[in-house]
């Protein structure tokens, strides 16, 4: 049976600033993307039974368009990204150039979040590697319009045929200007969390 | 319980209640939910299960998580709170494919089980909504024996 692992506060705060890294590279593309400012937070770090971690993110039925990708290599878990309804029309209008917006479930509409949401993605994950000197990649995105929790459910599920406990890094991001909100979730399997953890130690010693 | 009478289910978790009562749970993906019914006590049960077996599990302590052993689970509890074993209803919802990437088929081996484990134990299946690719969410009402499904692309019904 897997111990139950009870993190440091010191662990939690350096996890949560390897989300800040993630989620801050992230930005950097949207708003490259968009052409306009991009705030970010890290919500929330929590590592725990993977049964309870729906209730950690806490998501709704309001409908949203997700991405879902497969972290492999070094690490071994689920990148999502959201946005809300709202969100998805505005970037589409925001990129498109557009002026009306189109049905939600439009597969144009639809391959061009996919497409966003992969590049966000893979930001992260590539400036979490860099940062980390760990080998990571994503698989292909695929995106659905359906329930947050629908969704985000359904990542853990799967997550829980290879894993008991998960840890979660839940960020945002917010483009105020055009309304343009999201969130970017890491789902990690306990042996990536060991994994990072050794890496932040390493670091660590070597600064002290 | 929340003042409006309604008892929320979470994932990997399930919850009996007796008229007027309802009880629901969000989010079924590839999870599936599962209602048991009694007509003449009414009594219902809701079960939001993640995984199919328990048999290969390393962390056995929540049966609700498994498909086999959380409907093993409900029946027993709600017949010692009253129902009884051949007035039982059962209705399966859930068990959605969400991403064309997912190699693992969950929904679909979570729909097996739980029709099997129904068979087993002598339950009835009287209605299903399962499979697809969306999401959906579930509430049983437990005065009429009403099970609402709500969706976001398809509507809403009633099994």
């Amino acid at each position: 049976m897997e111990k139950i692992k009870n993190l440091s506060e010191f662990e939690y705060g350096a996890l949560k600033e390897i989300g800040n890294i993630g989620i801050g590279n992230s930005a950097i593309s949207l708003s490259r993307l968009v052409n306009s400012l991009v705030c970010t937070r890290v919500i929330d770090t929590k590592f725990g039974l993977i049964e309870n971690i729906p209730k950690i993110a806490g998501f709704s039925e309001s409908p949203v368009l997700g991405t879902l990708m497969r972290i492999k290599d070094d690490l071994n878990g689920y990148i999502l990204v959201f946005f809300s309804e709202n969100s998805a029309e505005s970037l589409y209008l925001t990129l498109s150039g557009e002026k009306a917006s189109r049905d939600l479930t439009d597969p144009i509409n639809l391959s061009l979040i996919e497409e966003v949401s992969h590049i966000l993605a893979r930001t992260y994950v590539t400036s979490l590697a860099k940062f980390l000197k760990l080998n990571i990649s994503i698989s292909a995105p695929y995106v659905t319009y359906d329930m947050s929790d629908s969704i985000f459910n359904s990542a853990v599920t799967e997550m829980s045929y290879i894993a008991d406990f998960a840890l979660i890094l839940d960020a945002e991001f917010l483009i105020k200007e055009k309304k343009i909100n999201g969130n970017i979730l890491i789902l990690l399997d306990p042996e990536s969390l060991n994994h990072l953890l050794e890496k932040i130690s390493t670091m660590v010693d070597q600064n002290s | 319980m929340t003042d409006s009478g309604i008892f929320i289910v979470g994932i990997g978790d399930c919850a009996i209640a007796k008229s007027p009562a309802k009880i629901k749970t969000s989010g079924l993906g590839s999870c599936l939910g599962i209602t048991l019914y009694d007509r003449q006590e009414r009594i219902g049960g809701l079960l939001h299960t993640m995984l199919p077996n328990i048999e290969k599990a390393k962390i056995k302590d929540n049966p609700a998580k498994f498909t086999d052993a959380g409907i093993e689970y409900l029946v027993n509890e709600i017949i010692k709170k009253g129902g009884s074993r051949e007035k039982l209803e059962a209705k399966i919802v859930g068990g959605a494919s969400m991403f064309e990437n997912s190699y693992m088929n969950i929904g679909e081996r979570n729909i097996k089980c739980a029709r099997e484990t129904l068979i087993k134990l002598g339950v009835s299946i009287i209605a299903e909504d399962t499979g697809e690719n969306y999401g959906r969410t579930i509430i049983l009402d437990t005065f009429t024996g009403d099970l609402l499904i709500k969706t976001i692309l398809r509507g809403d019904k009633v099994i």
